[in-house]
Parts: structure tokens; sequence; C-alpha cells
């Protein structure tokens, strides 16, 4: 490692972009390149013919194949790796992503259940569960398919299509012949590149072209033997499939190595090389995402299969990229675990505190052991990684839906001691057989549904090919091909459920009252009852009792998930996040006043660090109850997001601070983990809402005070310091 | 153990109190009164009735409740009698914003043990501990070396903020039980020392003396406050004082802010706060910090 901080500079300022002039150029192009229609691609698409009586498989096959090897290469000025699809110049993305602009995404979804399920619809309608799709995010098998390229498989495939018959013939054959087509397109790369070469003046960048053209006559066909070919062929692959990088520190590795070892790579060849590879990813994958880091996700470090330290020197090396590169693009996670070097969560802290909203942290053990839990092997668990926004998949392996959809976990409860009310519960066990109902009817709900959208699927190509385990099956990602299934559920609210039951049970254990009378006071809208609801104790302050109903919340529905499976997927699984359709948002529109004190209409909970301005006792408090909480329940993924002041992480001793929380989150079995340092935006609307945002502690120089505690002009004046620190 | 103290925050996730993270222990009673106070609720040894205006909704709960007539709130204003407060917390219970509360209140040393113990995690993590402060922890002596001693039994760091104005026999009895003393230092001239804070250094200085002459781990901790302390006399004062040790003490500038302002309104002593101090930064030290470090101390610069 000194040989490479030797040789290495971060660059810290804001106007340039790499390690090197070609990546600032290149960024800065990427950057200012305005958001198209891959008009071509699309056309291509359109223009493929359908053909009477082809099975499913060949006409896939033959899709992919007139589109791909046919789209116009795209090398830029200056770029070492190549590869994009063309955009068109005059026609702005017909959809932008940009979240809050959501109207509602709950009828959208409601429409994927069968008209012939009208009381799963109904459920679906009126937003206690959404369905999404079968298999949401995922992370193709790029590791194995690297080492031994298009070509080799193809030829297996051929090889496997002579000893099979019907269905498993005309997969093998449309494999082999996808794979074919990306060999045919890569040849296209290389043509083209020649004959750059051949026309530039510039005898450097002739050399480099020449380089590319080799490397594109090789890779993806053959195995790659060196890290830029290793680097070229997966971007080839990553045009076909995108989504999650997987882990691309762990199987980079063996090629960085050798390459340093040989003496034909230098570090900071192999940085720049990196950062060409952030740039792909921010900027060539998709024309229509505008404002979101999502979706496109890379995850680094955590254990290896055998349970020992992944990291190395190229994870040093890619946080050292994306810090350079600082672009949006894709979401970063770094897992962690006890054998974690201190030196990369303090890297990740300090690129948070230089701004960046990358990396987040995810704690290895409570993930390994909740897959273990649901039938999957160790090495397999060991080697997960995140897709979409947080959502835990098996890289080239499995099919975990990533979500399947959403349960509305603040409605279910609602819901349940509404029910509880009616019946007169008196005491705590009432409630819970309530809720215990409600999860069962969800439970089976959702396995139906599961299963409704697994037979329905549709083929997803782009996916299959690239996933090998798929070919030794004869069979797509969405039917069996793949080694495991599983389906993650993803709750919302949980925090807001957790505070409605500890309000009820207090309320009719402690002060005696009905809950009949309760539900009819807040539905009414009585400000006392509020005033009550306001001041009980709330999920995300260390309260043991408030904690322990969350976790056995938790284990509840868990439990009625992990104990179901459909024909295809051996467990149901539960997760909790909102996604980056802002379920909380959609989910929070629909529902009426509820017993944690949260207004008609108001949002849920975004993640699992408490109800919105409820955790008012900082984040050591904070952290000690979503712990309580057993993160291997929600083995399909998490959201907890931690406010920090910017302030906290502005020295090297309060950076260590930061991290060691990081630290002890992991330890004490936090699963993912992202920090936010507050910015003048949330101090305004703090001004604004200051009962929302009880507990903001701002730090200046060695002092500290809540900051919905101190006067206006003093308010106004930290906003401006903040604001003069961050514009630079 | 059935020693009880007036505590009147117990901060947990402090991070400029000591090495780590560390939960702060504020007690109540100070001998001092530095005008730039920024704990004035930790001036008075009992407790006392606090308001954060910046809450209130004016909603007059408070006024039809209290017994002793402190409240009297117009749509406009909500006027506090201070003095007339006997801290029943009626006024604190019916208050729909949660403006009012009072500040302190008598626990026992478990009370503040079973927080502590939460954040022994990050402790473990940060390297941090628990740190007493105030308010003056020797204002409660027998209080805070029960919390010591427990804390230290219990394997958590401890770490002490101290004006230093008390018997040396006082500072010396904690020495088994404090991993770090931070005493403030606010001037080295006793005139001018009696003028900002009500009383005479001699006493701090000599505490000083004595424990540097220990080998305990001590921080000097100088809050840097414009227009008060921030003057040549001081620095040349403190230059002399710290070259006069064979092996002087770390040294640690703590820059003025004006954070602590709103909490003296809120308290009903608003003509005591000088409001005519401007904040201070880490560039206003610099000078302080090279001039120090070029006699061969060590500075830290908060």
């Amino acid at each position: 490692m000194e040989a490479i901080e030797h040789e290495i500079s971060c660059v810290p300022s804001a106007k340039r972009r790499g390690s090197t002039d070609r990546v600032n150029q290149l960024a800065a192009a990427a950057v200012t390149r305005p958001y198209r229609r891959y008009s071509e691609y699309l056309s291509l698409y359109e223009a493929v013919v359908s053909i009477e009586g082809e099975h499913r498989y060949r006409r896939a096959a033959r899709s992919f194949a007139e589109v791909y090897p046919k789209m116009t290469p795209v090398i830029r000025p200056g770029e070492l790796l190549v590869g994009a699809k063309l955009r068109d110049e005059d026609t702005p993305s017909d959809w932008m992503w940009i979240p809050d602009s959501y109207e509602n995404e709950v009828p959208t979804y409601a429409k994927r259940v069968p008209a012939d399920y009208p009381k799963i619809r109904a459920m679906a309608d009126r937003a206690l569960i959404s369905p999404v799709a079968p298999q949401c995010h995922k992370a193709v098998d790029y590791a194995n398919y690297i080492r031994v390229g298009s070509r080799a498989l193809a030829e297996r495939a051929r090889a496997i299509a002579e000893t099979r018959t019907s269905d498993e013939r005309e997969f093998a054959l449309a494999f082999a012949d996808s794979h074919e087509a990306l060999i045919a397109m890569a040849h296209r790369y290389a043509e083209v590149a020649a004959a750059l070469a051949g026309l530039d003046p510039d005898p450097k960048r002739a050399a480099e072209l020449w380089e590319i053209a080799r490397i594109c006559a090789k890779v993806p066909a053959e195995p790659a033997g060196t890290f830029h070919e290793a680097l070229q062929s997966f971007w080839f692959a990553y045009m076909v499939s995108g989504d999650s990088t997987g882990r691309i520190d762990v199987f980079l590795r063996e090629f960085y190595e050798a390459d340093i070892a040989s003496g034909r790579l230098t570090p900071a060849r192999a940085l720049e090389l990196i950062e060409c590879l952030m740039i792909k990813l921010h900027d060539d994958y998709s024309d229509n995402q505008m404002n979101v880091s999502s979706v496109h996700t890379m995850t680094l470090g955590g254990q290896l299969s055998d349970g020992s330290d992944a990291s190395s020197d190229l994870t040093r090396l890619f946080l050292t990229a994306i810090r350079n590169v600082r672009l949006l693009r894709p979401s970063v996670y770094l897992r962690c675990f006890d054998g974690t070097p201190d030196d990369l969560l303090t890297s990740a802290v300090e690129m948070l505190a230089e701004g960046l909203s990358e990396p987040s942290f995810y704690g290895d053990t409570p993930i390994v052991s909740g897959l273990v839990r649901v039938g999957i092997p160790t090495e397999e668990a060991r080697d997960y990684v995140l897709g979409g926004c947080t959502e835990v998949v098996s890289p080239g392996r499995g099919n975990w839906g990533a979500p399947t959809g959403w349960i509305n976990v603040a409605m279910l409860v609602d819901d349940a001691l509404r029910d509880a009310a009616r019946e007169g519960a008196r005491h705590t066990d009432g409630l819970w057989h309530a809720i215990d109902d409600h999860i069962e009817e969800i439970a089976d709900t959702v396995q139906t549904v599961t299963r409704i959208m697994d037979e329905n699927a549709d083929l997803d190509w782009h996916t299959t090919m690239l996933m090998p385990c798929c070919l030794e099956r004869c069979t797509d990602i969405g039917r069996g091909g793949a080694q495991s299934y599983i389906t993650q559920w993803a709750g919302v609210g949980l925090p807001n459920a957790v505070d409605m039951l500890y309000a009820a049970h207090h309320l009719i254990t402690t002060d005696g009252a009905s809950l009949a009378d309760i539900f009819r006071l807040l539905d009414s809208g009585d400000t006392a009852l509020f005033r009550r609801l306001r001041s009980l104790p709330k999920f995300g302050n260390d309260h043991e009792e408030v904690d322990a109903l969350g976790a056995e919340l938790l284990d509840r529905i868990a439990g009625a998930l992990e104990r179901r499976r459909t024909p295809l997927r051996q467990a149901l699984t539960f997760a909790h996040l909102s996604g980056g359709q802002n379920m909380h948002i959609n989910y929070g529109k629909r529902m009426g006043a509820t017993l944690d004190a949260r207004m008609a209409g108001d949002p849920l909970s975004d993640s699992l660090a408490g109800a919105h301005g409820r955790a008012v006792c900082g984040p050591t408090a904070l952290i000690r109850s979503i712990c309580r909480l057993d993160h291997s329940k929600m083995n399909g993924g998490t959201i907890s997001t931690l406010m920090l002041s910017e302030s906290d992480a502005a020295t090297p001793e309060g950076r260590r601070n930061v991290a060691a929380l990081v630290k002890a989150y992991v330890a004490l079995g936090g699963s993912q983990l992202q920090l936010n340092f507050i910015d003048a935006a949330t101090l305004r609307q703090a001004q604004k809402n200051p009962a929302d945002y009880r507990g903001l502690m701002v730090r200046v120089a060695g002092y500290s005070a809540e900051f919905t505690h101190i006067g206006k002009s003093l308010q106004d004046e930290i906003i401006s310091r903040l604001e003069g620190a961050s514009a630079e | 153990m059935k020693s009880r103290g007036c505590v009147f925050n117990v901060q947990r996730y402090s991070i400029n109190d000591g090495p780590g993270i560390r939960t702060t222990v504020f007690l109540k009673g100070c001998p001092l009164h530095c005008q730039w106070c920024h704990n004035p609720e930790g001036l008075e040894p009992q407790p006392q009735l606090r308001h954060a205006q910046s809450l209130c909704t004016r909603c007059g709960l408070c006024a039809k409740v209290c017994p002793q007539g402190v409240h009297e709130v117009t749509p406009e204003m909500h006027i506090i009698d201070f003095h007339r407060c006997m801290g029943c917390k009626r006024c604190v219970d019916v208050c729909p914003a949660g403006s009012l509360d009072i500040a302190g209140q008598f626990v026992s040393v478990e009370d503040i043990l079973s927080t502590v113990r939460r954040d022994i995690p990050f402790f473990s993590t940060s390297g941090g501990g628990m740190t007493l402060s105030g308010g003056e922890p020797l204002s409660q002596l027998a209080f805070s070396q029960a919390l010591l001693t427990q804390a230290r039994n219990e394997g958590v760091h401890t770490a002490v903020e101290t004006s230093a104005l008390a018997p040396w026999e006082h500072l010396r009895s904690l020495l088994p039980i404090v991993d770090l003393f931070m005493i403030d230092l606010k001037h080295t001239d006793d005139a001018r020392h009696r003028a900002l804070t009500g009383v005479s250094n001699k006493l701090i200085l000599s505490n000083i003396r004595n424990m540097v002459a220990t080998g305990h781990s001590l921080l000097l901790r100088i809050p840097w406050v414009p227009a008060r302390n921030a003057e040549p006399d001081f620095l040349n004062g403190l230059e002399a004082f710290l070259t006069g040790f064979t092996r002087p003490p770390h040294i640690e500038f703590m820059p003025y802010h004006r954070l602590g302002q709103n909490k003296w309104t809120g308290l009903g002593v608003t003509a005591e706060m000088a409001d005519d101090i401007p904040d201070a930064s880490s560039e206003d030290i610099a000078p302080w910090v090279s001039r120090l470090l070029k006699a061969g101390i060590s500075v830290r610069n908060g």
C-alpha cells in the first residue's frame, strides 16, 4: 500500500476530476453531455420483425443479434475503455427519473395484480401491498464471464444443444447465437479502433487506439489476460445487462495482481483505467436517469466465500478512483465485517466528509446469517452484493427478487390495531393476536402474488445470457435457470408501526384506556390525544421496551414470510426499504392519522432510523435502537440513514469518531448504514418545522447545541456559515 | 452508593469533551461566573426552569396551571418571572410544544451509569468514555467521586472538565479515578480573571502547577474570547506560565461561539450575559498558536 500512496495522488480539488488530464476531460464531457434517447438502439429493436412460431429463446437471441452488433461503435477521444450506445442529438429522453416528482405509484403497481384476484387487487389499491416484478435487480456473472469469454460459452452451448431436445435445445442454441453476436459487436469496435488509429496524427493516441483494437479483437471472445482486457470485457457485458457490478474488486484482483507482478501495469495506470470505468458507469449505461445514483450499484470489500477479508489494494484503488472522479453513479457499498481494515473505513468517511454521497456501508454478519437461514449455502451467502438501491442480490447465481414488491407495514399494524379495538382488546396479547392474523393474511397474499408474477414473468434474456448457470440448466433466469431462488418483499414504515404498537400497548395497559375510544379520538382529530401520543417514547431513542416491540414485530413478519415458499422460490424473505419510488411518501399519502402521532397524509419513515423527527437522542442511541432489531430478518436489504453534522467529520479525529460509529454499528449487528452530513438546506427545513427536527445537533468549534433550541438569528448565521463552507 | 447529584444533562455522542465518542455528564453549580459561559444552566446548584422561545407557540397552557404566576402569555409574547418558580414542573408537563423544562434533577450514580453503559460499544471502537463537566464537577465532589469510581470499575475511560477552583486535596482525591483532566484557564492575570469570572485565579494556577507535578494526563484548555480574554497580556502571561514548567502541559484553544447565548435568555439571566462578543475562529487564534509553538508548547487549535 505504501507504494501506491507514493505514486498516486488523491485529487480533492473541486474543479478537477480524476488523476490525469485524460480522465479530467472525459469526466467533464460526461457530466455535461445531455441526456438523450439511445435512438439507434431503440430503432434497431423496433425494426426486429417477429417470425410466426419462433421459439421465445430464439426470438430473444435473434433480436439481440440484430441490435448489438449493428449499433454504431462509439469511441470517444481519449477513451481507454470503449463501448457506448449512440445518443440521439435532438430528442430528449422521454422518461426521466426525478425523485419526488412521482404522483403516486400505488395504482400502477396495483394493476400488476391480475383482475381475477379481486381481493388482492383491493389490497394493492388501498396501498397495503404493491407487487413490482418477479426480479427487479440482479448481478449477472461478470466474474465468470470475463474469465471464460463468449467463444468458450458459445462452444459449450452448441455442444449442450447436441444433447438436448425442444426447449432446452432452443435455449442452448439461442445462448450460443447471443454470445457470437456479442463477439461480433466487439469486433466492430476493433475495426473502428484500428481505422481511427491509422488516421490519428498523434502517435501516442494512435498507439492507444491500436491497443484498443487489439483488446476488442480479443475480448470478450477470449478469456481476459490483462487488467485492461478484463475491464473492457466487463464493460461490453455491462452494456448488455448493467445493474450491479458485483464484487468488482474481488474478481478483477487476479488480473491486477498478475499485471503488477509482471511489471505490465503500474498502480497509477490501473487507477486511470478504473477512473475511465467509473465514467462509463456514470454516463454510458442508461439514458433515463437524471439525478439519482441508484440502479447502478457497486460492491466493494467484505468477506470472501471462506470468511476471510476480501479487500485488497484494488479495493483502495476503487475508492480512490470514486473519490477522484466524484460522479453521481454508481451507488457504492463498502461491505464491512470485523476483519475490515480500519483504513478503508477512514477513507470512506473522508469521502463522505468531502461531500460525496458514496460509499454506504453494509454489515456482512446479519445478511449472511439471514441468507443461510433460508437455505442459501454459506459460501454463496458470503458472496452477496447489493443491487438497485440497496437490495441484496447474488452475483451470477441467484434470482432473489430484489425486491418482488412492497408491504406497507404501517398500514398492516394500523389495520390490526383497529381490529383489536373492535374486539375490545385490553391486553397486549390481544394486540399481538390481531397483528398475527394480519401478518398471516399478508404473507399468504404475497406468496400468491409472487407465484402469479413468476408464472407470468417476461423472458429476461439480457440477464440470462450472462448467467452461465442458466446454460447448465438450459432454462432462463425467471424459470429455474439460477442456482437459488428466494423472493424479497420490502417493508415500509416499520418504525411507524413500532411506535403505533407501543402507543396502543401503553395506553391500554398503563392508562387503562379503551383502544376503541382512542381510535375514535384519533379519527376525530382530537388534539389532546395527539399531544399524548406525541409524548410517548418512540423507536430510535434507545428505549428498550419500544425497541423490543419492534424486534418482536419484525420477527413475526419475517418468520411468516420465511415459512412460505412457492414452486420456484425456496423462501419468501423480508427487507426494509422504500426504494427510489419513495413508497414511504406514496403509502403515507394514502393513510389517515395513526397512533404514532403521525398526521393523515404525512410520509412514513424512509429508513429504519426512526419515524420522521422522532429519534432525538443522537446517533449512538439511534444505532442502539436500530441494532435491537435482528437484521438477519431483513436479509433482503435495509436502509438506515444517520444524520451527522458536517463539522463532525471536519478533523481527522472527528472522522475517526465517525468511522468508530460505523464500526460499532457493524459490531452491534447492523446491516445497511448511510451517513448524511447535514447541510444548510436541512437546517432551513428545521427552521421552518422545528418540531420535526428535535435532537438535531449543530456543532461549531468546541460547542454544540440543539438547533431548534437556538434563536433565529443564530440559526441563520449557522446556515450561512454552512453555505459559505460548501460554496468554494 | 446513596450519593445523589444535581445533573442538568447527560449528553451522549459528545465528541468535543475528550478523546473518542464520549458521554458527558453536566453537573450543576459553578463557583465561577464567566461572562461568556455557554452552559449558564450549570451555574446555579439547584434545578431551575428553562424556556425555549423558538419552540413556544404561546398557547398559554403554562399560565393556566402555574400556581405561582410565573408565566404571562400573550399572542405575541411569553414573559416568565423565573424568580417566582418553585420547580413544580406543572407547566413542563402541560406544554404541548415541549418548550419548557427544568434544568437539573437529582439523580443517583446508577441513574447516570445506566445511560453511560449504553454507549460502551462506541467507547470501544472510538477510544472514548465518560466525561464529567458542568457547571463544575468539583462543586459536587462526593457525587463526582462516586460516579468516577463506578465508571472506572466498569472499565470506562474517565475524564473531568474543571475550572480547578477547589482545594488541591479535592483534585488530588480524583487522581486515581480519572484518566484525563481537562482544566480551563481563563486568564493568567489575577485582576483580569476576577473581572471576567468573578473570582481570583490564584488557587487555579496553583492547582495546575500541582497537577503538572503529578505527571497525570492533563489538557489545559483556553477559551479564547474576543473582547474579553483575547488580549496581549493573556498571551504574554500564558507563555510565561507555561514556559515555567520543565514539561509543560498540552494546550487546546476553544474559539468562542455564541451558541450559548439563547440559553441565557431562556433562563431569565440576560443581564449577566454580554451580547457584544463576536465569534472567534481558528484563524483568529493562529498567532497565539504559533507563538506558543515557538516557545516549545504543544498546542491544539480547537
